[in-house]
């Protein structure tokens, strides 16, 4: 290094005053605390703020969610919101103070079950079978309630008008509910079975009413190939020479076609007859496009019905009796909305291969007998 | 790295730089003491509030010279600074007062003054203030070989004036 740089390395150096450094240090002091408390209070201010948020959430929710819950179309039975859709309803309802006014309510109700039943058949599981069973048998309520405020109404007109709405909702109805039969077949649960059955077999005979409808949809009984005595086994011990008595009246549709009705009344001399029998008739199913499975199917379900019905009256429940009874006419009358054809048939229709030469006339007396039986265990089930 | 180590690296580095800072504003403001330590902690201040900022990888010296160099640019723009050579002979008596100079040193500090600014800001941030060629060329805005040779013509400069030995 140089001499002139040693100079200039020697040149004095300042320092900062004492008290310079101490008021720095107390501004650096200050700054930090203020930092902090302003962070702190950022953090009181949310604290203040959280209860005021929070009302208003709730205030928010309590407006808009009722509103949500009401109008919206997605929420049907099972959804989370449906009691207060509920709820509203009947608030609106309590507000109809005229026949006119709740017959427009009911059947704005009812319409909109038809619509949550829709959106219910969409979905495949145990609980939204039940949730759509539950929804049409309210639907179906809905739709009698309107129909009883027709009785009412005094002004001539708004009958009129208010008889002609609850037809076409019917007609609507009748569709929707084919449509769903169609579409879940025998799959669906006995409830949601029963449900549309019932549902059906209600519009159809209002229909008839409305229309003069005048065919008779028969009834059904099947037994399987079991060896217990039916509900009807006291008509067993009436036929004399027989093992076993199995009787079956079936329907079989033409998909498309008004059903027709085709007794077959079974006699069988042995338990092997009565299997022949009912082979032969799913034969005959068979080759108008059921599969054998939705045969068995069907039966299944009615022989069940039937086994209920059994067990209740054994057990001294009439009313029960009486309404799995029902079921089972409901089901056995709309079966053909419930079977899968696989092809559209168009020939003719099967007919009984039993003889003719049996014995016809006790036949029809025993299919007398137990039209009464049914009658008769109806009576008693309503006396209770 | 958490707040309060942060702040605590801070008050280090100002332990550090603050009587390097108030050298530096001390032989640019006419070696007045309270305008030194006025301008110290108006920098040291400004560093404070942008430390959450600073990049800890940094060099701190770097920085805070920066700051000091823009507060002091600042300081002249409102105050004026023109030291006319009248005043070099009133600032090497403050000089004499206020830091303990030799007599030699004094001869040096009133030859500097009479320097044209580049020079003179070269030679004092090398010599006083001890930083490199690289620090001064980035604090100036220059490039580092131009510091080099401005360096070279200031002490050839100095010595000339001066009549010292090599």
């Amino acid at each position: 290094m140089t001499n002139i740089e040693d100079q200039l390395n020697k040149l004095p150096k300042g320092r900062l005053g004492l008290k310079a450094d101490w008021r720095l240090r107390f501004v650096f002091l200050r700054l930090r605390w203020q930092k902090r408390f302003t962070e702190y209070s950022s953090l009181l201010v949310i604290k203040k703020m959280a209860p005021v948020v929070i009302v208003a959430a709730l205030l928010l929710s309590l407006v808009y969610l009722p509103y949500y819950a009401y109008a919206s179309e997605g929420v049907v039975k099972g959804n989370i919101l449906y009691p207060i859709k509920q709820s509203i309803e009947k608030i609106e309802l309590s507000l109809a103070d005229t026949p006119a006014k709740k017959i427009e309510v009911y059947t704005k109700l009812a319409e909109r079950r038809l619509a949550e039943a829709e959106k219910l058949s969409e979905k495949d599981s145990k609980t939204a079978n039940d949730n759509l069973a539950s929804t049409i048998d309210n639907m179906a309520v809905l739709t009698v309630e309107a129909r009883a405020e027709i009785e009412n109404e005094l002004n001539l007109e708004k009958k009129e008008w208010a008889i002609n709405k609850i037809a076409q909702i019917k007609e609507r109805q009748l569709e929707k509910m084919e449509k769903i039969a169609n579409r879940f077949g025998l799959q669906a649960s006995d409830n949601l079975l029963d449900s549309l059955a019932l549902n059906i077999d209600d519009l159809k005979k209002d229909k008839q009413e409305k229309n003069d409808f005048t065919r008779i949809l028969s009834e059904v009984r099947v037994s399987t190939t079991t060896k217990d005595y039916r509900l009807f086994s006291q008509i067993k011990t009436e036929i004399s020479g027989l093992a076993t008595v199995s009787t079956s009246t079936v329907i079989i549709a033409k998909p498309g076609s008004a059903s027709i009705k085709i007794d077959q009344t079974i006699i069988a001399e042995s338990w092997d007859n009565a299997n022949d029998q009912i082979a032969a008739l799913k034969e005959s199913l068979l080759a108008q496009g059921v599969s054998e499975n939705e045969f068995n199917n069907l039966f299944n379900k009615l022989d069940d019905r039937l086994n209920k019905a059994q067990d209740s009256i054994n057990s001294g429940n009439f009313m029960q009796a009486d309404g799995l009874i029902k079921s089972t006419e409901a089901l056995s009358n709309n079966a053909k909305h419930f079977l899968k054809f696989n092809n559209k048939a168009t020939g003719n229709i099967w007919q009984a291969t039993s003889s003719p030469n049996q014995a016809t006339s006790s036949i029809n007396n025993w299919r007398n007998e137990i039209e009464k039986r049914i009658k008769d265990m109806r009576g008693r089930s309503n006396n209770r | 790295m958490g707040d309060k180590k942060k702040e605590k690296l801070f008050i280090s580095n100002y332990n550090q730089y603050k009587n390097k800072i108030y050298t530096y504003f001390l032989y640019r403001v006419n070696f007045n003491e309270a305008l030194a330590e006025d301008l110290t902690s108006e920098a040291f201040l400004k560093a404070y509030k942008s430390w959450e900022s600073f990049d800890c990888e940094r060099s701190f010296q770097s920085w805070i010279y920066a700051i000091s160099h823009n507060h002091l640019l600042n300081h002249y723009r409102t105050v004026g600074r023109e030291v006319s050579t009248e005043e070099t002979n009133d600032i090497a008596t403050e000089f004499k007062n206020n830091l303990e100079a030799s007599i030699e040193l004094e001869r040096i500090i009133t030859e500097i003054y009479k320097m044209d600014n580049y020079c003179r800001e070269v030679l004092l941030l090398r010599f006083v203030d001890g930083l490199e060629n690289k620090e001064i060329a980035d604090l100036l805005a220059k490039d580092e070989s131009a510091v080099r040779t401005q360096m070279s013509r200031a002490l050839a400069s100095l010595r000339d004036k001066l009549n010292l030995n090599l």
